[in-house]
């Protein structure tokens, strides 16, 4: 096998507080991805799960620690390749309003995406986009503004944005939380769907037990900054040996 | 079955209406529901089902401009509140029911200390002469410490918060607690810390509760009875133990695979499909039917009334898969008549 699509090694970051202190959100964490995998990274808020994401994406940058995509450091990179493994990871974050810009049409926020991948043939594909995530029939959405979609359908219109970049990774930070319990269903089935047809991987950032539990391969739990256990999802969840992921397992209301 | 305690709420038949721009809203067609006293109920819905609508309509809080009960009454301890002014809510010293929100920032004043803002609800609703022995008693019962009397809400962390706004609404001494999505912006461990608090509470001061959640987990652990509400409708309601046990309506039998993530033979995660309606719609039939799996012809002429499943009537679903109960046969003869 080859080298793991997201490999991130040592990381240590902190952030400086209004008031001067220094906070260091992750402390040491190493973390991998497969090609194709699905990681779940759970913890409650505060616990570092999101600035891990997003030195994931590039967007920051660690204060100690490597990123290795697909077996290579970033530094290594020629500016083209460097183009290249960015787009490669894309993020969806729980808010899909915040991430869409209101003044664009769904004709417009797709176009500029495949545009800034270099896609020809770019209306044949922003229909695809629309009709994979489940906008269909396609030509229907395109005049539309982000406002004038429901709650689940800017969630697959976000979706079909990061599509349009052709990943190999999606980092998802908690997709569902906005989505009401019955729309839940069908954007897990969405994104297993993408992950079968496309291979995609992800890195799931949830606090959601039940999410991790059903979609994911692997779990790494976090808390205070610190992966505190990791593994198998269907282990970790079942028989976790950790006090911290036996106490959050135990928090979970559970419906008989 | 259990002695039936007099109920301290009763919803019959509200029907709740939003003057908006894009026009009228129904936010409640036709809901009911009873609490009784100390007693645990969950309301159960996803956005835009009327849940919070509902909650706020039992303290006077929707707009006064923009909303109106067109039908329907709302009994607090058996006293008619469904036509007081905003003026009347105002001078209703000593109500018997408090509310705690989501979001306890909204509800705190920032500037004003925890302790100076349960003092001023104390004087408010039951004045008190030992004020500050009582803001001391209040923080106790809430289980924080007396020294954050002094704090200010922003010092606060967020289960901090919400145990905060508890003190303020207990302080009114309330016989019914409406808790609207009290542990949604809190994290798991926090949560059940909260609901613990809240079980505690109840028990120590025989309150009655009224938990409104999107969250089945919630209602399991926190609820003796509940009732599931759409599109401003009451689709079924009974004890957690039989609803839970057996949902009946389609939409309840969704909500329960969707909420555990359960997975077909395929693989496939269970989903309701289509989308939440619109409320603008005038719906004849059942609000459900448009994404119901067992939907039939009558489903969109009109809406059943309740059939009870299961005795002393602690089980009922209106939906017309279900054997008529004579109450529901008046309401077909009601319709043949109509």
């Amino acid at each position: 096998m080859g080298a793991p699509l997201l490999s991130l090694q040592g990381i240590t970051h902190g952030f400086r507080r209004s008031g001067g202190a220094l906070v260091t959100a992750v402390r040491d964490v190493s973390l991998e991805v497969g090609e194709g995998e699905t990681v779940a990274l759970v913890g409650e808020s505060g616990s570092g799960k999101s600035t891990l994401g997003r030195i994931a994406l590039g967007l920051i940058r660690p204060d100690t620690g490597r990123v290795f995509i697909a077996g290579r450091t970033l530094g290594e990179m020629s500016s083209g390749e460097l183009r290249r493994a960015r787009v490669a990871f894309q993020p969806i974050f729980q808010d899909a309003t915040a991430s869409l810009n209101p003044r664009r049409t769904v004709r417009d926020l797709l176009g500029q995406a495949l545009r800034q991948r270099g896609a020809d043939s770019i209306a044949e594909l922003r229909i695809d986009l629309l009709e994979s995530v489940g906008l269909r029939p396609g030509p229907v959405y395109l005049e539309r503004y982000p406002h004038e979609l429901s709650g689940g359908q800017r969630q697959r219109l976000a979706i079909a944005r990061a599509l349009a970049m052709q990943p190999r990774l999606i980092v998802a930070d908690e997709p569902l939380s906005g989505a009401d319990v019955s729309i839940r269903g069908q954007i897990l089935n969405l994104l297993s769907d993408l992950k079968k047809e496309r291979g995609l991987a992800y890195l799931m950032i949830t606090h959601d037990i039940s999410i991790a539990r059903a979609f994911a391969d692997r779990v790494a739990v976090m808390s205070q900054g610190q992966i505190v256990e990791q593994g198998p999802a269907t282990l970790v969840l079942s028989q976790p040996t950790q006090d911290y992921t036996k106490r959050l397992l135990a928090a979970v209301p559970r419906i008989i | 079955m259990q002695q039936t305690k007099p109920p301290i709420l009763q919803l019959d038949d509200v029907r709740l209406t939003f003057r908006t721009r894009a026009g009228t809203v129904r936010a409640l067609n036709g809901a009911s529901l009873t609490v009784h006293e100390g007693e645990a109920v969950g309301l159960v819905g996803e956005s835009g089902s009327g849940k919070s609508t509902l909650a706020r309509a039992v303290l006077g809080l929707n707009p006064e401009r923009s909303s109106r009960i067109e039908a329907g009454r709302i009994l607090i301890a058996g006293r008619d509140v469904t036509r007081l002014s905003q003026a009347e809510w105002e001078g209703a010293r000593g109500h018997p029911v408090a509310m705690v929100f989501q979001d306890p920032l909204s509800f705190l004043n920032p500037i004003m200390r925890i302790g100076r803002q349960i003092a001023e609800s104390i004087e408010r609703h039951a004045p008190d002469r030992r004020v500050e022995e009582r803001v001391g008693e209040l923080l106790e019962l809430v289980k924080l410490p007396s020294s954050l009397a002094r704090a200010y809400p922003h010092q606060l962390s967020g289960g901090m918060r919400q145990r905060a706004l508890l003190a303020v609404a207990l302080a009114c001494e309330p016989r019914l607690l409406i808790a609207d999505e009290p542990t949604t912006a809190l994290d798991v461990t926090t949560q059940a810390e909260i609901l613990a608090l809240l079980r505690d509470l109840r028990e120590k001061l025989g309150m009655a509760m009224l938990l409104i959640t999107h969250d089945l987990g919630i209602v399991a652990s926190a609820c003796e009875r509940l009732y599931v509400i759409y599109a401003g409708r009451v689709l079924e309601w009974g004890r957690a133990q039989d609803v839970f046990g057996a949902p009946a309506h389609p939409y309840t039998v969704g909500l329960f695979h969707a909420a555990r993530a359960d997975r077909d033979a395929q693989g496939r995660f269970a989903t309701i499909g289509g989308e939440p309606p619109d409320l603008g719609e005038t719906a004849q039939g059942c609000p459900f039917a448009p994404r119901c799996p067992k939907a039939m012809a009558e489903c969109a002429r009109a809406m059943p009334h309740a059939s009870v499943l299961a005795d002393g009537e602690t089980h009922a679903v209106r939906c017309w898969l279900y054997p008529l109960t004579r109450d529901s046969e008046t309401a077909v003869e009601r319709l043949a008549e109509g």
